[in-house]
């Protein structure tokens, strides 16, 4: 264990903390997705566009969740917004997730107004549930739906910003902290944000084939191939910027090195350099080299990009373990070394976390039920 | 001719935004605390409030007035000093119901490993061990065995006599509890401002000499002779010769591995080898220790019978 100070044996920012810049990376990644339609007109990923939006959406309604759960008493959050203490890292959170969030809604809005009227004009408690989404205006005609996607369009070019300051002040919450070696770096942001961008694209892709192998319905090979390419060229950003990172301070051999080297090397040996480099970066590296360089058959290309794109989503997840559980792991002694692994059953242990990562996807359900978030897809299959 | 575009849906989301953005504006001045802000970025309110209220710890001496008996074995013992709410939480909704709300009883290893855990950080005067190796020492094969198991939490290393009453001695500086590796050639010149370094033999020699050719050598002086810091220059020195102390390492039991310390069923053994209710381990296993001192008799108060 070494040289520990009686106050750094227990590891205080848990699995929970790892979920948080987590899900909000996802968040973030799934956005830009969408953006990249709405906004830079990439009219080949037409098809996930609507369903990266709703999942930015899902994703966000959790975002604050594994926080929540953190606190000893979680009914003082809003205290941070009502009396915000500007010397506080965290003061920040609830007012740039508020402003997202209601951007994201209100693209929502303007994007599916359509839907939402189609399915107000029935009977029933969805119906009028739409009807109240819709604050009871159910006029539509071409010239309205154009102005609707002007203000989406807008409403998506003042998202992307907010996306990368959303997730970039998660980095910012790391790197700020000066006393722990491991986080304080300004690069720590910008390796938030493109790792969130990764882990966002990865889990369209991921859900994507997922969904379309479930329901069979045909896949967008031009959008898949589209969303690998992207992931790809994320992937390359966020591995390379990670890996300078770490070899900036090695070559530099400053105090610190002494104790990060005995962190990288022993201590997150596996879940650092084997699994997060060697197994879950290398291995989709390769994967989605060889299905956007190689002419393979469109069912072997999906394949290696929907594995691909799961053991990315496992790569951020390992990163932001090593991140934050790593950090604390060292002694501020420089010293010494303490070590965590949550239980199956704690309040803030494995299975919280498993449940608070299912639910996203079960809201996303509900809120494909309400509007169709692949109606292109499911009208192919009907033709 | 095409149908002009109708905004009416979007004035109608932007006035709800907008007045969301009023209605939390509103609201944040009503919840905003009056007091906040008077001497610093909290409510100054808070403060009275928090003096007014009721303490939920009530101290050891609310505790004693109901369990005699572990308020005695605790005030003579190593955790005198604790305080019973440390383990078993706040007392006042206990005494409240008188003792209807029952309070938490530490099981395992965890709670007592808060403060005993070996960490080079903590102080070498206070007792700390790293359980793998506790465990290897005192033969004890099953991991998941609790401290309660041989420890009583009220009465941890059964003191033969009070912690209070016990001797004051010198503080003692030994080289270890700074110098790290075997030990330095004590001929070497120390510098000016060195502390005194006192270690056993020093004063004890002969007691020390004979000490290093009995059993139980290896065991550190402070073992049993356990020295508890009171000022930067003095502690108590307290001498364990409750059979229960020895027992802590000599007790048999389906936990103990083999190569565990030679054990005894106690008080079988002393029965079966026809002793007085009061007759204690050292009096027949002197020779297994050292020496007799000079000083040595009886305890001040004669330990009565106690069952392991």
């Amino acid at each position: 264990m070494g040289f520990v100070f009686p106050n750094e044996v227990n590891v205080t920012w848990t699995v929970m903390i790892v979920l948080y810049p987590y899900i909000t990376g996802l968040v973030a990644g799934a956005f830009i997705v969408s953006s990249l339609f709405h906004v830079f007109g990439r009219n080949e990923l037409r098809t996930v566009a609507r369903f990266s939006l709703a999942s930015a959406f899902v994703f966000l309604l959790f975002a604050p969740l594994p926080l929540l759960i953190h606190l000893g008493r979680p009914e003082r959050a809003l205290n941070i917004m009502v009396t915000p203490n500007f010397s506080s890292a965290m003061a920040g959170f609830g007012f740039i997730y508020s402003v997202y969030l209601l951007l994201v809604i209100l693209e929502i809005w303007f994007v599916m107004r359509g839907e939402f009227i189609a399915r107000a004009k029935g009977k029933g408690l969805i119906a009028l549930l739409c009807r109240a989404i819709l604050l009871g205006n159910l006029e539509e005609n071409e010239a309205t739906r154009a102005a609707d996607h002007k203000l989406a369009r807008f409403l998506a070019g003042l998202g992307i910003p907010l996306a990368c300051l959303l997730h970039g002040y998660v980095g910012f919450l790391f790197g700020s902290l000066k006393a722990n070696p491991w986080w304080s770096t300004p690069l720590m942001f910008v390796i938030f944000i493109f790792s969130a961008i990764v882990s966002g694209i990865s889990v369209l892709i991921f859900h994507y084939n997922l969904v379309c192998r479930l329901n069979r319905w045909p896949i967008d090979q031009r959008c898949l191939r589209s969303l690998g390419r992207y992931l790809w060229g994320f992937m390359i950003i966020a591995v390379a910027l990670e890996l300078l990172e770490v070899m900036s301070i090695a070559y530099k051999q400053t105090h610190e090195w002494e104790i990060l080297s005995e962190l990288v090397g022993k201590r997150l040996f596996v879940s650092y350099v084997v699994l997060q480099f060697l197994v879950f970066s290398l291995v989709p590296f390769l994967l989605l080299a060889a299905s956007t360089l190689l002419k393979l058959r469109d069912e072997v290309a999906n394949t290696l990009s929907w594995i691909a794109a799961t053991m990315l989503l496992g790569q951020v997840l390992l990163m932001r373990w090593n991140v934050v559980i790593g950090g604390q792991l060292m002694s501020k002694s420089f010293r010494g070394f303490t070590s965590y692994f949550p239980g199956l059953w704690e309040k803030e242990g494995l299975i919280t976390a498993a449940v608070i990562f299912t639910l996203p996807f079960i809201i996303l359900y509900v809120f494909h039920r309400i509007v169709p978030l692949f109606p292109l897809a499911a009208a192919e299959t009907k033709e | 001719m095409p149908a002009a575009p109708s905004y009416r849906h979007s004035y109608r989301l932007f006035a709800l935004v907008g007045l969301g953005l009023v209605v939390a504006v509103v609201v944040r001045g009503l919840l905003v605390p009056p007091s906040f802000g008077e001497q610093g970025h909290f409510r100054a309110a808070a403060v009275a409030e928090a003096r007014a209220r009721e303490p939920r710890h009530l101290g050891k001496a609310r505790c004693a007035t109901c369990h005699k008996k572990q308020a005695v074995l605790h005030e003579k013992d190593t955790h005198a000093t604790v305080e019973c709410e440390n383990c078993h939480g706040a007392g006042r909704e206990h005494v409240k119901s008188a003792g209807k709300v029952k309070l938490a009883v530490p099981r395992g290893a965890a709670s007592c490993l808060a403060c005993h855990q070996r960490l080079d950080a903590r102080v070498s005067s206070f007792a700390q061990i790293d359980r793998a190796e506790h465990f290897r020492l005192v033969g004890v094969k099953d991991a998941s065995t609790s401290c309660t198991t041989c420890h009583s939490p009220h009465e941890p290393l059964f003191l033969d006599r009070s912690l209070r009453e016990s001797r004051l001695h010198p503080l003692i500086h030994r080289c270890r509890d700074c110098h790290a590796g075997p030990a330095r050639d004590a001929s070497l010149p120390r510098p000016a401002n060195h502390p005194a370094i006192f270690e056993c033999g020093y004063c004890h020699a002969s007691i020390v000499k004979d000490f290093a050719a009995r059993k139980h050598h290896r065991v550190g002086c402070t073992t049993c002779h356990l020295f508890i810091k009171e000022s930067d220059y003095a502690g108590r020195i307290v001498r364990d010769a409750d059979p229960r102390f020895c027992l802590l390492c000599h007790r048999g039991g389906s936990f103990r591995a083999e190569h565990a310390p030679p054990s005894v069923e106690w008080p079988k053994h002393r029965e079966e080898m026809g002793g007085e209710p009061d007759q204690r381990c050292i009096d027949c296993h002197q020779d297994k220790i050292h020496l007799r001192p000079a000083s040595a008799t009886q305890p001040a108060s004669a330990p009565s019978e106690k069952q392991p």
